[in-house]
């Protein structure tokens, strides 16, 4: 494994598998407004807090207003320039320039190895170099400026990232001599705004492929690697009640913790019910619930609790419930995906409830919905927290259908809600579609929603009725 | 009688800073085009510094010259940037807005 410099950007070094290559000059391609100087200002500022002096270089804009905007981050370079572990360097290239013969950028080369000195430098940042490349018409002078340039930084010994507009004209040339390539890019997918980046070369270290998503947030820049996903979970033993004891019997014992539970049904048929249950009893249990609500604010999914007799208000003031409550069309998936991961991680709840996960269509279309559902399922899974998820699926769905949808198939159980109008009224059916690993019940139970929470019958109104994953429901004990 | 003479309130017409990477090609010629320049061009009636960044990049910095070789005119103004070798002297010219002479045929 090549020696490597932590950036400090949240999910780059994942994506990096631990850093940029420490001495060597890393080349950050991206069209307009992408995010590159946010990256290399980023860099330099975790860099320095970490005790590593940067050097700044930016061909494009001036000093102040560069730290203006990063101070809109919360990253205070004048301090940093004043305790001598930043330092800037803004050259104006504007200035009427007439050329007259050969020559090089040794001046520059000069000025930014004499001033990485000065402050002891270990890190840098060249932004817009093809402003400064721009100089020479000649492509292949170009190219030879941009080896000697990149030759002379590397002999500095310096860990560096140099930003490079996308369509400038002969940075191809860049890739073949640098080490690590970084792309970043942004583009509107149905109204929705989506950045990416991508490693497209790291000579002699490994990293993960995919476009990674990423946000420029109020406190920088937030990265979330798409894994290549690792299944070596370890089989899940413990069980985190339902809430409801019958439940947890046709479960064989409830639900597996740090799994992934899919509640669904058609509209009315009591999936927030049910979750809200769990969400309590956990509660009760002492564990804390992240209750993401894509359908109803935090009051109105109170209000409408109180009537199957689930008070979630003291748990909400214990603190050991969280609801976040967004809007889907509010911002786009990756977006979303952010505000709920960060919930989770300055949260750390042992399980996170999503009312409806069906709503994550709403952000988008439907493939960046399932994008989000995966990726939200394996962050959990990383981390050991159950996720139960209520899906809205069309009206009339039978349960032999419910659990016909992708999403299923990477969920270890689903619990299935139908109703159907009978003279008395609706008859409300529940059944356990599937619970890998268990010995769980598979017919069909007929449940009442009372003032008093969900109960279920005790006899089943199809007893036998074989569930579609019938071989992992082989040998349930069926009533 | 403007001589070599430089001394209090007379200040030649044309001061320029020449800043180079010493011992670097475009460097070197552009140092021996400069001098075969003012000599052929502007008489005694001119001040030339050398820079050598290599020795110390902070003039540089300071005047926000990262090409090298480059030639900064100071007086007289306004402020303009020769880069290159020098080679060409009609740009020279053009930067001094000294009229470019009548070329033989």
């Amino acid at each position: 494994m090549i020696p490597k410099q932590p950036t400090g950007i949240k999910g780059l070094d994942e994506v990096l598998q631990g850093g940029l290559p420490k001495g060597r000059v890393t080349v950050l391609r991206g069209g307009h407004g992408t995010g590159k100087t946010v990256f290399a200002l980023e860099f330099l500022w975790r860099n320095a807090l970490a005790g590593e002096p940067g050097l700044f270089v930016t061909f494009e804009e001036q000093a102040s207003s560069l730290k203006e905007n990063a101070l809109a981050m919360g990253w205070d370079f004048q301090r940093l320039e004043d305790e001598k572990k930043f330092a800037i360097i803004a050259i104006d290239l504007t200035p009427d320039i007439v050329m007259s013969g050969e020559f090089n950028i040794d001046g520059a080369i000069a000025i930014i190895r004499q001033k990485a000195k000065a402050i002891g430098a270990g890190v840098f940042a060249i932004d817009a170099s093809d402003r400064l490349l721009g100089l020479f018409h000649d492509p292949s002078q170009r190219s030879r400026r941009l080896q000697g340039l990149h030759m002379a930084l590397q002999n500095q010994k310096l860990t560096g990232i140099i930003t490079v507009k996308d369509d400038a004209p002969g940075m191809d040339q860049f890739e073949y001599v640098s080490d690590c390539v970084l792309r970043l890019d942004q583009r509107v997918e149905d109204q929705i705004n989506t950045r990416r980046l991508r490693v497209t070369k790291y000579r002699g270290s490994g990293y993960l492929s995919n476009e990674h998503p990423f946000l420029i947030t109020s406190s920088g820049v937030r990265l979330l690697p798409v894994s290549g996903v690792g299944l070596s979970y370890a089989p899940p033993s413990a069980r985190a009640s339902s809430g409801v004891s019958q439940l947890d019997e046709l479960l064989g014992g409830g639900y597996f913790a740090g799994t992934s539970v899919i509640i669904a049904g058609a509209s009315g048929t009591g999936k927030t019910t049910l979750a809200s249950t769990f969400s309590a009893a956990s509660c009760a249990a002492g564990e804390r619930v992240l209750f993401a609500s894509y359908e109803e604010s935090e009051s109105s999914l109170v209000r409408a609790m109180l009537s199957p007799g689930i008070d979630l208000r003291p748990q909400l003031e214990a603190g050991c419930l969280r609801v976040l409550s967004r809007l889907p069309e509010a911002m786009g998936p990756d977006q979303h995906l952010f505000s709920i991961i960060e919930a989770i991680e300055e949260f750390s709840p042992h399980h996170v409830v999503v009312d409806a996960i069906s709503a994550t269509e709403r952000m988008g279309n439907e493939s960046a919905a399932f994008d989000f559902q995966v990726r939200l399922i394996y962050h959990c899974k990383d981390r050991g927290i159950t996720c139960v998820f209520t899906t809205q699926a069309r009206q009339w769905t039978r349960m032999s259908d419910m659990a016909n949808f992708e999403l299923s198939s990477l969920a270890e159980c689903v619990v299935g809600l139908e109703q159907e109008w009978r003279d008395e009224g609706f008859e409300r059916r529940i059944a356990v579609i599937k619970s890998r690993g268990t010995n769980h019940a598979n017919g069909v139970y007929p449940f009442h929603i009372t003032s008093r929470g969900v109960e279920i019958e005790s006899a089943p109104v199809i007893p036998g009725h074989r569930s579609p994953h019938a071989r992992e429901s082989e040998g349930g004990r069926d009533a | 009688m403007p001589d070599h003479d430089f001394s209090n309130s007379e200040r030649p017409k044309f001061r320029f800073l020449l800043f180079i990477a010493d011992g670097e090609p475009n460097s070197v010629a552009a140092k021996e085009n400069l001098r075969s320049f003012c000599a052929e061009e502007l008489g005694v009636d001119h001040e030339v510094e050398v820079v050598n960044v290599l020795d110390d990049a902070q003039p540089a910095l300071d005047h926000g010259i990262v090409l090298t070789p480059a030639l900064l005119v100071v007086e007289p103004p306004p402020r303009v940037i020769v880069a290159g070798s020098l080679s060409d002297r009609d740009k020279i010219r053009f930067a001094l807005r000294l009229p470019t002479p009548a070329r033989a045929l």
